[in-house]
């Protein structure tokens, strides 16, 4: 017994999240019986019962997710680290455990169905918000391996899994074709190893307790002005192809959304569709002008630029193009199909994909403008807890 | 070589840099002076590539600041820039710092641990090396930033009034020999602000006097004497320069004390 439960372990969470898991589920299920018993099983106890599979179906959402995140050795720095100095290839079994699923996973999953007693359609959703989040980690996790078109194929039938999500039996099917590309992918993933990762990774990695005082490793802090003035190339940003298949993705992900609301709800769609426009929006056009403005100051204040009547200065302003453009597109989209038509699916994806290309794509590229613009470099914005002025 | 040419720099409505014109050799010291607010930080910043002036340009080694990519980073390998209130890495130690720099411009790591040891031990760094640079006086915070900017061995270096903040009297010393060494012994370009004469006399080997964002005059300490008739030290010279209005001032301020 001892033996089978340390072989299941080898691919389960840390032991306080089972134990959290199944308290949980204890309370859920006792509280759905105590219902069921003073209520009787009519349809009111329906909405009960939905809620304890709503329950479960996150929980191996998450265990999905955690079935590459804790196991692939690029989101965990040290692992990594200590893998590339060893004579690891792919050819051998991950020291940690695998990333690929294996029988254990089947055993797990048999587990929690069943848990939720039941033979019925739940079943298939359970075990598709498990497939989904585990491919969804395993394609994010192709994009820094140097695999980024394979990322984002797996990420387009994913937007047709949400697409299909009130048809299980379909999701199901698409997870399920879809997988063995996915198994393929991360194995080739592996085989790359050790990687060339972007020098942006390090901040989206899990922190250990080797990164001190909220640094992560590979991150070069150094102060000013040497994080801001070194002589090396700054961070190329995204690339044109690149820009374009995650600006299509963001919209297909929005249509497959938003066309997945029952049509009988159009007011609800709407809303949700401008909510996701606004969201984009904000987020497309902060995140540009962080990324390019936050520490890259104009060169004169405004009222400088009153008094002195220099309106403008070209080689600072165009840094403005893009997110003028960007506000531009669901102005120009609203005039074109009109008010009833916007803000539908299709539209609203649309809207999406377009804004999205304009923030990621239309220049100046990031190195052109730190290194080229006509700013001036203020290191005012940093965050000084890890720092000393002096 | 490095050539400031008409340069002219505004933060808001009053320009602060009008119609810079520089030409400072390879090989040479050159300080800037002048009273607060004249505009030596920011003329330094002009030619560290931090601020963008208005007008003009800047260029160095033939290659113009920010007119490429490529260009900006040729200029950015052969040039540091050490401005007056630097931030540095707290957590980190002093020797994990300056092998940070150091690495940033790609120099050879034996000979950056070496480097990295010699400076320490000149500077009276030894013992501190690895503590963490927030457990540092202000004194001992100043010379590790001096030594960043030593160690990365580039040719053009820019300092920022380097001889204030807390520098102790043996660190004066070690840095004024050690510029004058690099200059002689590798050809390095250095340019430093300073708003005080007694410090830089000895080192300099010309002086741009700044005043009101202009340069008031640009030659060796016997030129400007010579352009001033005065044969006194450099501090009477610069009297006589910049803060003649300073001498009325105080003439006027007696006169009116007098019953």
């Amino acid at each position: 017994m001892i033996r089978a439960i340390r072989w299941v372990w080898l691919v389960l969470p840390p032991g306080w999240c089972v134990a959290l898991f199944l308290l949980f589920y204890l309370a859920v299920e006792t509280l759905c019986l105590c219902f069921s018993y003073h209520l009787g099983l009519d349809e009111a106890m329906a909405g009960v019962w939905r809620m304890r599979d709503i329950f479960v179906g996150q929980a191996c959402f998450l265990y999905g997710a955690f079935r590459v995140v804790g196991f692939h050795p690029l989101f965990r720095p040290e692992y990594r680290k200590w893998l590339e100095s060893t004579p690891w290839t792919s050819r051998k079994p991950l020291p940690v455990g695998p990333v690929h699923l294996v029988v254990q996973d089947a055993v797990v999953l048999a587990v929690v169905l069943a848990l939720l007693h039941t033979w019925s359609v739940v079943l298939l959703q359970v075990l598709a918000a498990f497939a989904f989040a585990y491919q969804l980690a395993a394609a994010v996790s192709l994009w820094p391996t140097g695999l980024r078109w394979r990322c984002y194929a797996i990420l387009f039938v994913l937007g047709a899994v949400i697409l299909v999500v009130q048809n299980p039996v379909a999701a199901a099917a698409l997870l399920a074709a879809v997988y063995p590309f996915t198994h393929l992918s991360l194995s080739r993933s592996l085989e790359q190893f050790p990687w060339q990762l972007p020098e942006w990774w390090p901040r989206f990695e899990l922190k250990s307790n080797a990164t001190r005082d909220g640094r992560k490793p590979g991150q070069q802090i150094l102060g000013w002005p040497y994080d801001l003035l070194q002589p090396l190339k700054p961070s190329e940003g995204i690339g044109l192809l690149d820009g374009t298949a995650v600006s299509l993705l963001l919209g297909w992900w929005a249509y497959a959304g938003l066309a997945n609301l029952p049509s009988d709800q159009r007011d609800p769609q709407a809303a949700l569709g401008r909510l996701m426009l606004v969201m984009t929006l904000l987020a497309g056009i902060l995140g540009r002008f962080l990324s390019y403005c936050a520490t890259y100051w104009w060169p004169i204040s405004l009222w400088g630029r009153l008094w002195t009547r220099r309106w403008l200065f070209p080689r600072y302003d165009r840094v403005f193009v893009a997110p003028l453009l960007a506000l531009a597109v669901p102005i120009a989209v609203a005039w074109a199909v009109g008010p009833t038509r916007f803000a539908q699916p299709m539209e609203t994806a649309l809207t999406i994909s377009l804004v999205v290309w304009i923030v990621l794509n239309v220049g100046p590229r990031l190195t052109d403008w730190r290194l080229t613009g006509g700013h001036r470099i203020n290191p005012g914005l940093r965050d000084r807890s890890q720092f000393v002025r002096l | 070589m490095i050539h400031v040419i008409d340069v002219v720099q505004h933060y808001g409505v009053r320009p602060v840099l009008r119609q810079i014109n520089l030409e400072i050799r390879s090989g040479e010291l050159v300080v800037i002076l002048g009273a607060n607010g004249m505009g030596k930080t920011t003329l330094l910043a002009v030619l560290a590539g931090v601020l963008d002036p208005q007008e003009g340009c800047v260029e160095i080694d033939g290659l113009r600041r920010r007119s490429s990519v490529e260009n900006e980073l040729a200029i950015r390998r052969r040039v540091v820039y050490l401005p007056d209130h630097p931030w540095l890495p707290s957590n980190r130690t002093g020797r994990e710092f300056l092998l940070g720099v150091g690495r940033l411009y790609d120099i050879p790591d034996r000979r950056l641990l070496d480097h990295v040891e010699r400076l320490l031990t000149l500077f009276d760094l030894a013992r501190e090396a690895d503590w963490p640079i927030r457990s540092y006086s202000n004194g001992q915070q100043k010379k590790i930033a001096i030594c960043s900017a030593l160690v990365t061995e580039a040719p053009v270096l820019l300092l920022d009034e380097p001889f204030s903040g807390g520098l102790d009297p043996a660190g004066i010393l070690a840095l004024k020999r050690l510029l004058r060494r690099r200059i002689q012994e590798s050809g390095a370009t250095v340019v430093m602000t300073a708003p005080v004469p007694e410090m830089v006399e000895e080192l300099a080997d010309r002086i741009a006097v700044l005043s009101d964002g202009r340069v008031l005059a640009y030659d060796t300490a016997d030129g400007l004497r010579r352009h001033t008739n005065s044969s006194g030290p450099l501090a009477e010279v610069l009297e006589r320069l910049v803060h003649s209005q300073t001498l009325e001032k105080l003439d006027d301020y007696f006169r009116g004390d007098s019953p």
